[in-house]
């Protein structure tokens, strides 16, 4: 087996190039298929990836790419879901043993997991990173690490001064089902129930998004 | 997040001049000590012929390096592009001739380094132990000592390498400037002085020596395969790649030019061949001023200096070049996963480099000095013919691939390339292919070893078999195996 992937990246706009770019870091082989002559000339320049000219979504400009010796294709073009998956199966019919990673313009990623191996939905991603840096720099003390799945996610919470449960022990304060305190932040120790609340200090919770608020309003204020 | 213009990874850190260096390097290094006595031996005055057609002959395969390298940004050389395009088993066998082909040279440069340095030493001190034996034994601490330094230091390679090449070409300056006065066109032609010379005393060994020596000595112009091995570190590559190998292969056919044709003009094409690999020194004894600088003529000093200088920093080219080819094919799974591994406290392709210092100490010790130059030569040209062939099959199978670099005239370079190149294959001896085909077979057995392996593991895992059906039945094989 190759120590390094061979990935196939489908439009090399924004998303594709800085996808591409990471990948390349890494040290993973790869391939842009890009239709824009200007940035055919922008990726060739980056010199991170072989680049064919031409349109992904036809199979002669696919085959091109050797799929049948690579291990994940990435559809990442602008050009909607419905364009990036229609090239993902494009692909698996050429090598039916490629991986595929669609790029999606909305957030209904089940319908298309059944199809591709993975979803990207870039500006879900970017709401996410978006809404934690509003969040951090007015001073919000809660942050988003990581959304598990639809229904959880990781979230750090600082106490704050006034908050209902500051200075409070654990078994003292009543949490609402569907959260639960992970670990403290710093010292990263695991709560007991004589565990102390200390104002100024950051917890990891997982917390179902629908209890979020009533959380925060406990630790916050 | 970065903007658009974040420099590339790693680094881009040489110029066009660092690059040019790299290559140059590569083939002014050893090449023009060792090899112009073998050359002078096997075809008279005619050597200067050699090395211009030489020149000549390899510009086709630089064009085809220049169009890949602009396309595929992989470091890795020939390997690489090989990789790119054919079936496994093809790739397999580039690299597996690469890696050799760096060994040979690099038991060549070793050899030539430690007559080099008993001649340099013998200037200042007659008691420095001289003899077959110790010859070899110096050659082994060469590459020892170098072996260590790369295996401990990745800062062993890069950066110093312009300063090195500058002094080298600096050093051979000094020879063309001080010799070309003293040429004689008696001594070149092997003539009474005053008579004219003729067409049969230039080719005074027959013209027909010509072909063999051009395959015994092609293997100084295969140093734009060593900037191959670096593109991603080149700022601007797509421009500055193909000038790189461009204008380091014409520097280096004039620099042969007229350090073969001085050399031959003041020693004489018989006396230059029967000192071998000391024949540029010998030449330099002969004309360079005599000035005493420490008990020896400085002339001399400079030249042999220049002489252990080259082969030295040469010796260290292919050390780095050869472990970079054994550490691709290790990462690409071609030769065992451990290759392909860095060493956890000094970031070295430590196994490479160890399990090819291992071959390049067996090669020094057994073979004779123009048996590895004539091995290292003929996988030279076979690994040329198979890039020039790449060139071909990838313009058929990636019509589209954007290609900064396209070869002009296309496809008529890199056929001649390919024709020039067998034929001057043909011309190496029979016991040269003999070995020749002695290590593809240890190949062919270690490459069917590791395969059959791991296609058991592949098909254990009922994993599925491969799209890609390839006539040679070897291939469907390997390539079941890149899929697990």
């Amino acid at each position: 087996m190759s120590k390094d992937l061979q990935i196939v990246i489908v439009g090399g706009g924004r998303v594709g190039y800085h996808t591409a770019q990471r990948l390349s870091n890494r040290g993973h082989d790869l391939v842009i298929i890009e239709q824009d002559s200007d940035r055919v000339q922008f990726l060739s320049d980056q010199y991170i990836a072989s680049v064919i000219h031409g349109d992904g979504g036809r199979p002669s400009v696919l085959r091109e790419a050797q799929l049948e010796r690579s291990d994940v294709i990435a559809a990442l073009t602008s050009h909607g879901a419905m364009t990036n998956v229609g090239i993902c199966m494009t692909a698996q019919r050429i090598a039916a043993d490629i991986k595929t990673v669609a790029r999606i313009d909305h957030g209904e990623h089940e319908e298309f997991e059944q199809i591709v191996d993975a979803v990207v939905y870039p500006e879900e991603l970017a709401a996410h990173t978006a809404a934690n840096d509003i969040i951090d720099v007015s001073g919000g003390g809660v942050r988003t690490i990581e959304e598990v799945t639809d229904r959880l996610e990781l979230i750090e919470i600082e106490i704050a001064e006034r908050a209902p449960a500051a200075g409070k022990s654990l078994d003292a304060v009543s949490f609402p089902q569907g959260a639960v305190i992970v670990a403290e932040q710093h010292t990263g120790a695991f709560p007991g129930p004589d565990m102390i609340l200390e104002p100024g200090i950051q917890y990891i919770l997982a917390v179902q998004p629908d209890v979020t608020d009533e959380v925060v309003r406990l630790l916050r204020g | 997040m970065g903007s658009e213009q974040d420099t590339r990874s790693p680094a881009a850190s040489l110029g066009l001049l660092d690059a040019t260096m790299v290559g140059i390097g590569a083939m002014i290094g050893a090449g023009i000590f060792v090899l112009t006595g073998l050359a002078a031996r096997i075809a008279g005055p005619a050597a200067l012929l050699v090395f211009v057609l030489n020149g000549g002959v390899t510009l086709f395969t630089a064009l085809s390096y220049a169009e890949l390298a602009s396309a595929i940004p992989k470091n890795g050389g020939g390997y690489a592009y090989i990789r790119e395009t054919f079936s496994a088993p093809i790739a397999f066998v580039m690299g597996w001739t690469r890696w050799f082909t760096y060994m040979a040279a690099g038991a060549l440069y070793a050899l030539g380094f430690s007559s080099n340095f008993i001649e340099f030493i013998h200037l200042y001190w007659g008691g420095l132990p001289a003899g077959p034996i110790w010859q070899v034994g110096y050659a082994l601490l060469a590459v020892v000592s170098f072996v260590m330094l790369n295996a401990l230091s990745t800062e062993a390679s890069g950066g110093a390498e312009t300063l090195v090449t500058l002094v080298k070409i600096g050093i051979l300056i000094v020879f063309i400037f001080f010799g070309i006065s003293a040429v004689s066109s008696a001594t070149f032609f092997g003539i009474d002085p005053g008579a004219a010379p003729t067409v049969s005393d230039f080719f005074s060994k027959g013209a027909t020596k010509v072909l063999p020596a051009m395959g015994l000595t092609f293997i100084a112009f295969q140093g734009y395969d060593l900037i191959a091995t670096v593109t991603e570190e080149v700022e601007n590559p797509k421009k500055n790649i193909p000038r790189a190998i461009f204008i380091s292969l014409g520097v280096t056919v004039l620099i042969y030019l007229l350090v073969v044709g001085v050399a031959v003009g003041t020693l004489g094409a018989p006396r230059l061949g029967s000192a071998k690999e000391k024949a540029v020194v010998e030449a330099a004894i002969s004309f360079m001023p005599d000035v005493a600088f420490f008990g020896a003529s400085i002339g001399a000093a400079l030249i042999a200096f220049g002489a252990v200088f080259s082969t030295i920093s040469a010796l260290n080219a292919v050390v780095i070049g050869s472990s970079r080819v054994a550490y691709a094919m290790g990462r690409e799974g071609q030769l065992p996963e451990r290759l392909g591994n860095i060493h956890h406290k000094y970031g070295t392709p430590y196994s490479a480099l160890m399990a090819s210092a291992a071959i390049m100490l067996v090669a020094t010790i057994v073979a004779p000095i123009s048996l590895v130059g004539n091995l290292a030569s003929l996988f030279s040209l076979l690994g040329f013919i198979v890039v020039n062939l790449a060139v071909i099959k990838l313009r058929r199978d990636q019509p589209n691939l954007n290609r900064p670099f396209e070869i002009p005239f296309y496809p008529a370079p890199p056929i001649l390339g390919c024709v020039l190149n067998l034929v001057l294959a043909i011309f190496i001896s029979w016991v040269t292919w003999a070995v020749a085909v002695g290590w593809l077979l240890v190949g062919a057995v270690i490459y069917v070893g590791l395969n059959s392996e791991r296609t058991r593991t592949v098909l254990s895992n009922t994993q599925s078999t491969d799209a890609e059906t390839t006539p040679i039945e070897d291939s469907t094989m390997s390539e079941t195996v890149e899929e697990d």
